[in-house]
Parts: C-alpha cells; structure tokens; sequence
C-alpha cells in the first residue's frame, strides 16, 4: 500500500468480505469479490488514470441500473458496495458510491469525491434534466477533475461532461477524526444516511 | 460500637454510595449526549453552509459575507473556510469566554468535540473546505446547572431516606431493648420470663432466656420441696401434722430470746384423757386420724392467732404458745374449748368420751419452755389423778404489767417520742466466715420518755401495732440508718415489718429517701420476716421491684418455714437470707437439720443468696457452720 503523509488507503478485509458475500448472495458474488479483490491487486501498481478505467469499466459490466424503488421497494436507498455486487442492480448512487469505495483501495481519499449533480439526460438537444450522483477524481487540488458515473461508460474529463452541472460535492473525510477510522459518535439513531453507509460497508469489510 | 451506630454507619454509605453512584452516572449521561448533539451539529452546519456556498459566486466579498452571516446568526465557537492545500482563507472565532461555569467544572467535564468538515465547490473545481466549530459554552451551563441540580435533589432524597431509615430501625429494633433488659436481669439473678418478640432472631435469644428461666424456676421447686420433706420429717410429728417436741421448744425459746419482739406470752398444755384407750380398743388408724384432725384444727387457730405457736409434746400432751401478752385464763379456756370441739366432732367420740385437761402458765422472758413444760406437767398429773378442775392457770396474777396499761397514756407518750425523734439504732453485728463484718443488725430503740429507759421493739411493737403508729416508727428507722451511714458507718442491717412493706407510702418514703442519697444505698440491707414476704407475695414483689434499683440489698430474715416456696422468688433478684435460729440450735449435734441446712445452703446461692445463720450461741455452732454452706453469722456468739 502506498502511504501518503496525512492520508493512508483504505483496506478490505477479504476473509470477511468473502463471508458476507457467500452468506448472503452465493457464489457467483462470492467469484465477483474474488475478481475484484484480484483487479485491485494487479492495480497496485498502476498510474491513477489505470486505476480509474479499470474499476470504472468492472463496476459498469457487473452491476445493471434500475431505480431504487425496484430494486429495494425504498425511495433511495444508499446501497453498499457488496450489496449492489450482489444484486447486480443498483442507481445512479450506487454506481457512484461502489466506484468509491473500490477506489479508496488505490488512490487516497482526498482526491475522491461523490459529487451531486444535475444531468441532461436524452441527448444534447433534450431538455429532461435529473438528478444524479457521479464519482470525480482530483489529480491535484486545483485540477479539473475526471467523472466516472453509469450513463456514460467511458472515463472523461469535466469539461468533457456537458450534460452535467455539478451541485454539492462530498467524501468521508472529517468524519473520521484524525487517522483513527473508528467515527465519533455510536449511536446510530443519530447517523445521516451517509455515516450509516459508511458503517454497513465497513461492517462487511470494507474500511 | 453499638449495633445502632454500625447500622447507621451501613445505611450512610450505602445511601452515599447509590446517590454518588446515580449522581456520576447521570453527568456521564448528559455528557456524552450533549457531545454527540454537538458533533451532530458540527457536521451538519458545516455541510449546509458549504452546500450554499458551492452555489454562489465566488468572489472574495460575498464568500466571506456568507460565512460571517452565518457565523453571527448562530451559536458557534469558530468558522473557518480553507483552500484545497489547507491555508485559511476566511476565518471568524469568538473570544467570548464568559460563562458562570467555574473553570475546574469545564476542566473536570471537559466536553470534547471535533469541527465539523464539509467541501466547497466552485462549479468542478475544489474551491475550499469549511472547517466549523460550535459553541460548547451552552452545553457546559447545562451541565453545571444540571449537576447543581440533581445535587441538591440527591442531598434532599438521602436526608429523607435517612430520616425514614431512622425511624425504621428504631422499630426494628425495639425488641432488641427488651432482650438486652430481659439478659441484664437474668445476670442480676432475677430468673424473668417475657414475652416472645416476632422477629425471629430475638425470638430465638427470648426463648432460650425463657427456658433457662423456667429451668431455674423448676429445679428450685424441686429442691424446695425436697427440703420441705426433710424439714417436716425431721421437726413435725406425722400422726398430728404439728411440731414434735424439741422443735416446738427450740422454736419457742428462739421467739422467746428475740427481745425485739417478745417481752410476754401465755402457754397452754391440754392432754386428753383416755387417748391410750382408743389407741388399745380400735388401732393406729383410728388414733391418727382423731389426732390429725386435733392437729388440724390448732394448727388453724395458730395461723390465724399472731405469734402462735402448736406442738405435740408427747402422747396425749399438746401446748399451743402465744407470744402477745394477754389474759391467761381466757386463753386457757379457750384452747380447751377448742380441743373440746375439734375431738368430739370426731365419730369416734360418743363411745369414748375424752376429758380435756387444760393448763395455762405465762410466759416471760427469763423463762425457758422446759421449766415451764416441767412446772405444767407437774400441776397437769396432779388434776389428772385428783380429778381436779380440768382447767388451771398457774399464774393468778393476770394484769398486763406494761408500765401504763392506758391505751390513751401509751399513744400520748408513742406519739411525743416519735414526733422529738426519740429513736436510736442499737447495733449487732453479722460477720462472714473469716470474720470479717457484713454488716450491722440495727433494731430500733425508742425512748418513750425524755431522759426515760429506752426501749426495745417488743415492749411497744404491741402498743404500736394496736394504735396504727408502726409506720412512723418504720420510717423514722430508716431515716436513723441513713443519717448513720452517712456519717461513715460501714453497712446497717434494718428489720422491716410486713405491716411496712404493705404501707406503699412508707415503700415510697423509703424510695425516695435512698434516691436523695443513692451513694450509701448499696450499703443499706433491709430484711423482711419470711412469714410476711410468702403471705403478701404481692406487696413484697413490689417492695424489691422499687426498691432494688436504687442498689440497696434485700433479704429475708428467721427462714426456715417457707422453704417449700422458696421457687418463687428466683425473679426477685434478693441478695441474702437469714436462717432461722431453730434451725441453727445444736446443728452440731443435729444430723437431720444438718442434712436439711446444707441443702437450704446449696439453693440458696443456686439464685445468688447469702446465707446467714440467726442465733449462734455456741463454739460448736460456730466451727460446724461454716462447713455447711453458710456464708455469714450472727447471734449471742458473735458478739
């Protein structure tokens, strides 16, 4: 793993992962961690943009988009990585939020954002706009970043991504009090939607 | 420490312990929920505002007009907006630090919060990040006021709760008094039973105290009457019930000797003629019954006449004594009559008629029973074989020869000598074994006219007693001791009448008296007639129950009659015994008397009583004693 001075990568926890994945969904989630867990390993090495088209292009095969309220019978609801492996299906979010979270095993979290945008959806001359949620990477701070999201497959640069207005960008950073990765506060009466996320998934091996 | 305090000091801590416990308990409590209220707060804020802000222009002017709104229009500590590498851009911080929580509160509670972080966006670009900090100055005025609170309602609760177990235990604990009492006097010898408490250990200790108790009780009577066998077998004729001869004259005589209460008396010897024959013509069985049923009936006017005494002297000879002067011949006869009635309502009588022979002689001081006896016997065979008068007294002389016989001159000359306090104490004295002094017998001497003899208790107890005046002789006798006592005697003996411990106001008198000067009462012995205590039970019980706690020490005196009932007094907590000088007599030479005196010994200290013997008048009663059991003599050999 690479360290950066003030961030470190996240972890999986395979053993775990596999359990989850086993117990819950079967074996083909179960062959679909394994794939993944082996992707993220060839990638350890390589350059971020790699890394980006590679967990882009797995994520995009594997899972299928429908909305929330079909796949869950909720109005939106964030699901985690493994359960959006396991059902194959997932929203806008869950495309996002999935590629983050594979992500965060390569590149450090500072240049990781889940970003709120509007998007055109239809074509350059339609006029639906949506609501919808991409992946942004940061090269530096001050860069134009690149957007991963499931309406377009291939990785392209935000300049490149007209159909797209940005809103609100957010990522785990602050939530986790210094270098520690436990959160501050237990309860989860009290947990926003995005802190409860984040405690499923590490509950089932992502850190 | 008492078991109250040991209690007390249980509940304290225990009531400190669960307020302090519920006390820290609670503060954690608030504390962390008001931590994580705050945190909650942080990142929300800081989300909100980065929020509105990724929609605004960004020029510097507008930027910082936002943050500084938002900052003014809440609580917060600081706000701060950084660029992407982490320099601050904008930054708003409040230096307000005045609060009425004291700084070791904040210290002690120490509410920590992390800021809350959220991403500015300006269009794609990372523009900055909202660093954001609430105040937590509210929360530690929560805290505080809450704390000060819920102390107080602690204080108040545990006061209650402590008053409340007050009172609890103190019910709890009430039959706890009554063992202790019931324990103290089972160890003061008093054999008390009380009743069972509900709490099941105090009921236990009761009821082993109680058995004990009813222990004692039964192996007293037991010996008791064992004793009583022995004293009837050895002293009493069994055809008759009444005392054979030599205890009829032992006893006499002993009654005679006692000045303090006999200056003169009458005796009486009726035979019955013809007693030989029934016992020839039908038998022992006969004979006895006639007797017993003679005896029967002297025995009834004996007890229910005053210093009365009965005895069968021999055969057919039986003597009734009475210690109070009177008139001889009036006496006389009607003893006779008496023994007239009781022998012919026999159904033996009408086919063998008896004659009753009756002889009459007054009794005085210097005489003793055998002269007597020998001189009645001697006029007795005369009138038998000469047929005389069936009734003779000897002495024609028959006046009362007090020195006023004038009812009038003696309550005049009573009342003058009491009201001067006429009255000394003479005084004799009881030593234990080794010769040391118990303390000193002190009867009463009145002097009846100033400058006049002074008399002992038997030359006016009788005028006394008559003209209700005992009571204030009584009283001024205790008075006597006391001052005597104070003045440095060593420890005074008072005889007490059964006509006082009657008198409740003499018992208070006297109660009173020692509770003035309770530092001699432990050296004050008062001693009550064993026929008076056993007789008004009652009035005695009270007398010791008042009388004891002021540590005086109570007996009974001329013991010996009454030994059967001797079980009774194992709750009175008495401290000595006197032993009747008819029991004493020649116990050198008396084998039964001894066997009986040991066993008297041996149940009197059983219950904590010092044995005293009455009447020693000779060396060899003096050495035999003390082998006995006896503790403690008095009489003309230890003068």
């Amino acid at each position: 793993m690479m360290v950066v001075p003030g961030y470190t990568l996240a972890d999986i926890n395979l053993n775990q992962l596999l359990n989850f994945a086993t117990l819950n969904y079967g074996e083909r989630t179960k062959n679909s961690v394994l794939e993944l867990e082996t992707a993220i390993r060839q990638l350890k090495t390589s350059s971020d943009l790699q890394k980006l088209k590679q967990i882009n292009d797995l994520v995009n095969q594997k899972v299928r988009f429908d909305e929330d309220i079909n796949i869950w019978d909720k109005s939106d609801y964030w699901a985690t990585p493994l359960e959006t492996l396991g059902r194959e299906t997932g929203d806008c979010e869950d495309f996002a939020i999935a590629k983050y979270f594979f992500l965060r095993q390569l590149i450090s979290e500072d240049k990781l954002r889940l970003t709120y945008v509007k998007a055109l959806i239809g074509g350059p001359y339609s006029k639906i706009i949506q609501a919808h949620m991409v992946l942004s990477y940061y090269a530096e701070p001050n860069a134009e970043p690149l957007i991963l999201d499931n309406l377009i497959s291939e990785v392209r640069g935000a300049s490149r991504r007209t159909d797209l207005s940005p809103v609100f960008s957010f990522n785990s950073e602050g939530l986790w009090v210094g270098n520690s990765t436990t959160s501050r506060g237990n309860s989860t009466t009290h947990l926003s939607r995005w802190r409860d996320l984040l405690i499923r998934a590490r509950n089932e091996g992502f850190e | 420490m008492s078991l109250i305090k040991q209690l007390w000091i249980a509940i304290i801590l225990l009531v400190v312990v669960a307020f302090g416990g519920s006390f820290i308990i609670s503060m954690l409590m608030s504390k962390n929920y008001l931590e994580q209220q705050l945190q909650t707060k942080n990142i929300d804020n800081a989300t909100a505002l980065a929020l509105s802000m990724s929609q605004m222009q960004k020029d510097p002017v507008t930027i910082e007009l936002l943050l500084t709104a938002q900052f003014d229009s809440g609580h917060y500590q600081s706000i701060r907006l950084l660029d992407p590498t982490g320099k601050v851009m904008v930054e708003r911080q409040s230096d307000d630090n005045a609060s009425v929580v004291p700084q070791w509160f904040k210290r002690l509670v120490a509410i920590e919060v992390t800021p809350g972080f959220a991403q500015v966006q300006d269009g794609w670009k990372q523009y900055g990040k909202i660093q954001l900090t609430s105040d937590t100055r509210f929360a530690y005025e929560d805290l505080w006021h809450g704390s000060q609170k819920l102390l107080w309602l602690s204080l108040g609760i545990s006061l209650i709760s402590g008053f409340l177990g007050s009172l609890l235990l103190r019910k709890i604990l009430r039959p706890l008094d009554e063992v202790v009492k019931q324990a103290e006097a089972i160890s003061e010898r008093r054999f008390i039973s009380t009743p069972e408490p509900k709490t099941m250990e105090f009921k236990l200790v009761v009821k082993a105290m109680n058995q004990l108790s009813g222990r004692i009780r039964n192996i007293l009577d037991e010996e008791a009457l064992r004793l009583e066998k022995l004293r009837r077998t050895a002293n009493y004729d069994q055809a008759s019930g009444l005392m054979n001869r030599d205890y009829f004259f032992s006893r006499v005589n002993n009654f005679v000797a006692n000045e303090e209460t006999f200056s003169e008396g009458v005796l009486v010897v009726t035979h019955l003629t013809g007693l030989a024959k029934i016992d020839q013509m039908l038998g022992h069985a006969e004979t006895d019954s006639l007797l017993r049923q003679l005896g029967n009936a002297l025995e009834a006017f004996a007890n229910d006449n005053p210093h009365c005494m009965v005895g069968r002297l021999s055969g057919t000879d039986f003597a009734v004594f009475c210690g109070t002067p009177g008139n001889s011949y009036e006496f006389a006869s009607q003893i006779k009559k008496l023994v007239t009635k009781a022998v012919g309502l026999h159904p033996v009588y009408p086919e063998f008629p008896q004659h009753t022979v009756a002889v009459a002689g007054k009794f005085k001081k210097t005489d003793t029973t055998e002269e007597l006896y020998t001189l009645i016997t001697r006029v007795l065979d005369e009138v038998i074989s000469g047929e005389g008068e069936e009734l003779h007294v000897i002495d024609e002389e028959d006046i009362v020869n007090q020195q006023d016989s004038d009812e009038e001159e003696w309550r005049r000359l009573l009342t003058a000598a009491l009201n001067a306090e006429r009255l000394k104490l003479a005084h004799y004295p009881v030593l234990n074994c080794k010769g040391k002094m118990i303390h000193q017998e002190s009867p009463a001497r009145l002097q009846l006219r100033e400058d006049g003899a002074w008399l002992s208790a038997g030359e006016f107890i009788y005028w006394a007693s008559r003209l209700n005046l005992v009571a204030g002789i009584d009283k001024l006798m205790v008075k006597a001791a006391i001052d005597e006592l104070k003045q440095g005697k060593e420890a005074i003996g008072l005889n007490i009448s059964t006509r006082a411990i009657c008198n409740t106001d003499f018992v208070e008198y006297v109660h009173d008296l020692l509770d003035r000067h309770s530092e001699i009462a432990g050296r004050l012995w008062l001693e009550v007639p064993e026929e008076g205590a056993f007789e008004h039970l009652k009035e005695f019980r009270a007398f010791c129950a008042q009388l004891r706690p002021l540590g005086c020490k109570i007996g009974l005196e001329h013991v010996g009659t009454y030994v059967s009932r001797l079980g009774e007094l194992h709750d009175l907590g008495l401290d000595f015994i006197k032993i009747d000088a008819s029991v004493i007599r020649n116990i050198d030479k008396n084998t039964g008397n001894q066997i009986f005196l040991r066993g008297l010994c041996l149940i009197a200290h059983s219950i904590g009583l010092l044995a005293i013997a009455e009447g020693v008048q000779s060396n060899e009663e003096k050495t035999c004693l003390p082998e006995l059991g006896i503790d403690g003599m008095t009489g003309s050999a230890i003068r």
